[in-house]
């Protein structure tokens, strides 16, 4: 019986994760089959599947849209690499250095195989009642391959439309009863929002980038807390601004910069690592007796100055440079998108362009 | 005609993007986007069929006495008007034997979900293997899903036995080790 089983069913190309949201972490694997006459959609997550079946003759087509989360990939493990050849470079120990070493070949491996697999993308089968995310296909690549292997068996039940009947059918289209999915697209709603998170997110740091700058100069222990404390509001702000910006009429340019703002935080985490490996095993063993808590050491790296070691300098010089370009394009853009939706809220300056320029997709959205 | 929306800004696109060779950009959110389109696209949403009312001496479907019989059930061989013939692939049931067959797994393609327990045994069996001491619990029971579930249903699109044969011989050894080390323990004292 299994012998039938492998035998009806072959595998397509392609296996990914299922995404559900914002930050989603599925251990369940998605693949797809082809059959005579359906595929097959497998969610496998080692313990049970699950099945959902996408008959030929009801499959009314395909959507593929090409998405960032590739690119996305390539700059943070990018970024990663730099970090860890910091360390590499700069770190007094010779163990650490290793490991550092270590973390930029793999993560030069990841990258590599991320390039090569090419870009990224989301595919949707549709039917008449509704519109099924495909997570295996998640490379264009794939996605055309499976597409291309696909129609022939589709066309061959649906039977194939030339264009002249194409056009007829535009012209004198089949009449049919209201089709439940299509109501669904059309509910989808894009909320106003000000921006005012993201503007005090991106003031925060800003300013941020003025004390680490000026950190960077001359050196005090209570620049340095308050740029630390400064930090961690930032992070809040910045984590709920992406979280706002979902579903809302938050420009692309915005979103991005707000992403930019995440991956600067996470480099910057990372960084601050590097710098702990890099000093404090060495304090400790210069000055024992001055390193006996968990404050003592961060009382030491708050004491760290840029005249310290080069490697402070490099990092102080990195974050500063990063807080303040962020922060201040970040600054610009929330304020041109309210400075528009204060001029599209007040009646009488309200011309024909401007109505249409807010309408949903009348903009471009990162 | 219905129309495609935009899977991101769920914008309706017209006709003109559809079945291109390439990706090309989405009219209002500019993403790029290739949008396949097949023949049934075109035939839009249709109703389902009633059955005819009954005339003469026809045969009648069996749930529905006042309705002409169109198809008989490939399980049970009861007669089924258009409403009543649900279309499985190319079989055509009645209800009563969908539902049956649906309960008790034996129509295949209504199968929507299914435990896996080779492999949920073979991960009993090498898992536990991280913190060594848990294998004197979880060997047992992955020799005892192995042989209990060697003829349940598994998965859909057909495996072998592999994964309970490697599970089986795995906590043997698991099994074989605590006991030498018992005995070994036991024979020091």
């Amino acid at each position: 019986m299994d012998d039938n089983l492998k035998k009806r069913y072959k595998r397509l190309p392609g296996k990914g994760p299922r995404r559900g949201g914002f930050i989603s972490v599925s251990l369940s694997k998605c693949k797809l089959y082809l059959s005579d006459d359906h595929i097959l959609a497998v969610d496998s997550n080692g313990f049970s599947e699950d099945y959902k079946r996408f008959y030929f003759s009801d499959i009314e087509g395909i959507i593929t849209r090409k998405t960032r989360r590739g690119s996305n990939w390539d700059i943070a493990l990018a970024l990663m690499i730099a970090c860890s050849l910091l360390g590499a470079l700069f770190l007094e120990l010779e163990s650490f250095r290793i490991i550092s070493w270590i973390f930029s070949g793999t993560f030069l491996v990841f990258l590599v195989v991320n390039i090569l697999r090419g870009p990224t993308c989301i595919c949707h089968i549709i039917t008449a009642v509704q519109e099924e995310q495909l997570p295996s296909l998640n490379r264009l690549r794939v996605a055309r391959k499976v597409i291309g292997t696909l129609r022939p068996a589709i066309e061959k039940v649906q039977g194939k439309l030339g264009p002249e009947e194409v056009k007829e059918k535009i012209i004198h289209p089949t009449p049919s009863i209201q089709n439940p999915r299509r109501t669904r697209g059309r509910n989808h709603q894009i909320r106003h929002d000000a921006g005012t998170i993201h503007m005090i997110a991106f003031a925060l740091l800003l300013i941020d980038g003025i004390l680490t700058g000026i950190n960077l100069l001359h050196h005090t222990l209570a620049i340095a807390t308050v740029s630390s404390l400064g930090t961690v509001i930032y992070c809040i702000f910045i984590v709920v601004a992406l979280v706002k910006q979902y579903g809302s009429d938050i420009p692309g340019t915005v979103r991005r910069i707000a992403w930019a703002s995440v991956g600067f935080i996470c480099v910057s985490y990372f960084l601050s690592y590097v710098l702990w490996f890099a000093t404090i095993p060495t304090l400790m063993m210069q000055r024992p007796d001055s390193m006996m808590t968990q404050w003592d050491m961060y009382r030491t790296m708050l004491d760290l100055s840029a005249r310290d070691s080069r490697l402070v300098m490099v990092v102080y010089a990195f974050t500063a440079t990063c807080s303040l370009i962020l922060g201040a394009l970040g600054l610009v853009r929330v304020k041109e998108h309210r400075d528009r939706s204060a001029s599209l809220s007040r009646p009488e300056q309200n011309s024909r362009g401007a109505f249409f320029s807010s309408l949903p997709g009348g903009e471009v959205r990162g | 005609m219905e129309e495609v929306t935009c899977t991101r800004c769920h914008t309706p696109i017209l006709a003109g993007y559809y079945n291109t060779p390439d990706l090309v950009p989405c009219p209002s959110c500019h993403v790029p986007i290739r949008i396949d389109v097949f023949p049934a696209f075109y035939r839009g949403f249709q109703p389902g069929k009633e059955g005819e009312a009954l005339i003469d001496d026809q045969a009648s479907c069996f749930y529905h006495p006042q309705k002409k019989a169109v198809m008989p059930c490939d399980h049970c061989g009861r007669f089924l008007c258009a409403l009543c013939n649900v279309e499985l692939g190319d079989k055509h049931l009645c209800p009563t034997c969908l539902e049956a067959g649906k309960k008790k797994g034996k129509i295949v393609n209504l199968d929507r979900h299914r435990v896996l327990y080779d492999g949920t045994a073979l991960r009993l069996a090498l898992f536990p293997i991280i913190i060594f001491w848990l294998t004197i619990f979880t060997a047992p029971i992955a020799i005892y899903l192995s042989i209990r579930h060697w003829n349940s249903p598994m998965s859909v699109i057909g495996r072998t036995k592999v994964r309970f044969i490697l599970a089986i011989v795995i906590s043997s050894f698991q099994i074989l080790a605590w006991a030498t080390g018992i005995a070994y323990l036991v024979s020091r004292q």
